[in-house]
């Protein structure tokens, strides 16, 4: 064992059967919801047979607690049959990070109103692995570099933004997907260096937008119609009516995005030719008789390099990829 | 007992300070909800209702926060760490207003306190153990199902098991029951609303069964999905900052059917 995988992997100390009630979920869990109809297949499953894999728990020293590191769904079972023991697989207490990274590894995705805290653990890890690397985050715990790099993202944020985000009243509550949206916005070269708006004043400006029923911000997606409006202003060479227009954008709550379109810089008939474009390859490809053209070497190696390209834009746009 | 001048201004004194001005032309505007005689079932409404103004507020906190064992001022006497967080925020304030506001009530604004009014974002950093405690802070809890439902993603922020308190201006007695039996909050609330605070309840003797009758129908013209109020709870409580929907909604609905007095928006 390495010594970088003897920081992250806690030690085996035996199995034996512990009572039910002696367990605890393990709080650095970032699963806390359990769909409904999977628990009651696996609650029939221990029925009739009981538990065939034991859970994995170690003892919390400061309080004597066992805490359950994987089997939480085993355990909710048993309590739901009223079993009175269980089996489990008893591991030394895990350090900060061994903990974290267990349970990134075990549940690996979340939903993304919740993902404040998961944003919170691995900025944890960070801090005591004093690692910032995505990919070795993303290999670390499990997670996709896609959510790395939205937890990143969340983290950038100012502590008020993120109370936003942990407020237990739903209706308080802003979605992380705001503060993702608006990230590539804020982060412009052009916006970021506007003068009067600091990052926090910005951010709340926007929130303003997004929240008042009134305001220029519908959807936390507008923000991506405000990025391409403000690049393609950029790269059009029309910066001094950009900044004369974001002003106006960022201190008039009402106003929408497209206060932000320049007819210079606009690249909607483009994005409508290329449209066409695609939606007669996407045609003509679920048309495309698979057995007739599979010898077709060039063929397939082009829809290849499309499907790459496809990704590579995908991923470019902080788009979700779908496998 | 007449709609008056002195009467109305006992109104305006009681009610006033609330986020949303109160005035003479808008409670005449209000009593107008109701019909003919019922104008007096209205001004009786008016006449119970528990009014909590912001004076008020900071001295239950103070009350609150001076009974929690083993908290001092004085860190060399408190007994492990302390930290206080803002449980959640009230309209049109940030988290951080609500914390600095509770700071503030409590006498803590040194800066040598810093360190014990915290975000819920730095709670997982402060690695907070069994021996140490965190108080959350918020004004209301009708029925605790918020309380309840956000436990689990708070617990997740305090992993090393710490003592939680939520302390609260004022609260139901069946919320109190409920968020102590499904989360490890103990709850400490100034003011503990009652079966005879719901006015629609038996043990209510403020109303005739026929005015609840009535004031029912009204409620169900302010609010046909809640007309008892949010949880079947028939409050008639009014904090400063805001109404909670647990109370009854002709005092708070405002929309073209209904003047509200204490709008929550």
């Amino acid at each position: 064992m390495t010594d970088k995988e003897r920081v992250i992997v806690p030690e085996t100390i035996g199995v034996k059967r512990l009572r039910t009630d002696q367990l605890q979920a393990n709080p650095y869990n970032p699963r806390t919801l359990f769909d409904k109809a999977p628990l009651k297949t696996l609650q029939e499953s221990i029925r009739h047979v009981g538990i065939l894999v034991p859970l994995t728990v170690y003892q919390r020293g400061a309080d004597g607690q066992f805490i359950i590191l994987d089997g939480q769904r085993r355990w909710i079972c048993a309590q739901a049959l009223g079993l009175s023991y269980v089996p489990v697989n008893q591991i030394t207490e895990p350090n900060l990070v061994q903990n974290i990274v267990t349970m990134f590894q075990i549940h690996k995705l979340r939903e993304d109103w919740e993902l404040m805290p998961t944003a919170l653990k691995l900025g944890l890890l960070m801090n005591e692995l004093e690692e910032k690397a995505d990919r070795k985050l993303a290999d670390l715990t499990g997670l996709d570099i896609a959510v790395v790099i939205r937890c990143k993202k969340l983290l950038s944020y100012q502590k008020e933004f993120q109370e936003l985000m942990l407020d237990p009243n739903p209706d308080n509550r802003v979605k992380a997907d705001f503060f993702i949206e608006l990230f590539p916005f804020l982060h412009d070269r052009v916006v970021s260096k506007l003068s009067g708006f600091s990052n926090l004043k910005l951010t709340k400006k926007m929130l303003e937008k997004y929240q008042n029923p009134k305001g220029g911000i519908k959807s936390v997606t507008d923000f991506r119609k405000a990025k391409q409006y403000v690049t393609n202003a950029r790269k059009a060479g029309v910066t001094a009516t950009l900044k004369r227009r974001l002003n106006e954008f960022i201190n008039n709550t009402e106003l929408t995005p497209e206060h932000l379109l320049i007819p210079e810089a606009d690249v909607s008939a483009q994005a409508r030719s290329t449209l066409i474009i695609i939606s007669k390859a996407i045609k003509q490809l679920n048309e495309l008789d698979i057995d007739a053209f599979v010898g077709e070497e060039k063929l397939w190696t082009a829809l290849e390099s499309l499907l790459a390209s496809i990704r590579n834009c995908l991923r470019a746009a902080g788009r979700r990829i779908k496998e | 007992m007449p709609i008056d001048s002195p009467r109305v201004q006992s109104w305006l004194d009681r009610f006033e300070g609330y986020r949303i001005t109160v005035t003479d032309a808008r409670i005449r505007s209000w009593i107008s909800n109701f019909q003919g005689n019922d104008s007096d079932l209205g001004a009786r409404v008016l006449d119970a209702v528990t009014f909590v103004r912001y004076e008020d507020m900071e001295e239950a906190l103070q009350y609150l926060v001076s009974a929690l064992p083993g908290w001092n001022k004085d860190k060399t006497q408190r007994k492990g760490r302390w930290r206080f967080v803002a449980f959640s925020m009230s309209a049109g304030e940030s988290g951080d207003l609500l914390l600095n506001k509770s700071r503030t009530a409590l006498g803590l604004t040194s800066r040598r306190f810093d360190e014990v009014f915290i975000y819920k974002a730095d709670l997982l950093r402060e690695r907070l153990g069994p021996t140490d405690n965190v108080v959350f802070i918020d004004d209301f809890a009708g029925t605790g199902e918020q309380a309840s439902r956000a436990w689990p993603g708070l617990m997740e922020l305090l992993p090393e098991n710490p003592k939680t308190y939520l302390l609260l201006i004022a609260a139901g007695e069946r919320a109190i029951r409920i968020i102590e039996q499904e989360t490890k909050l103990y709850v400490r609330a100034k003011q503990v609303l009652k079966s005879t605070d719901d006015i629609f309840s038996d043990d209510c003797r403020y109303f005739t069964d026929d005015e609840k009758r009535r004031l029912l129908s009204y409620c169900r013209r302010a609010d046909r999905r809640y007309p008892r109020g949010y949880g079947n709870c028939g409050f008639l409580f009014v904090l400063a900052n805001k109404t909670p929907n647990n109370s009854i909604p002709v005092l708070h609905a405002d929309h073209r059917r209904w003047v509200g007095l204490f709008p929550r928006g």
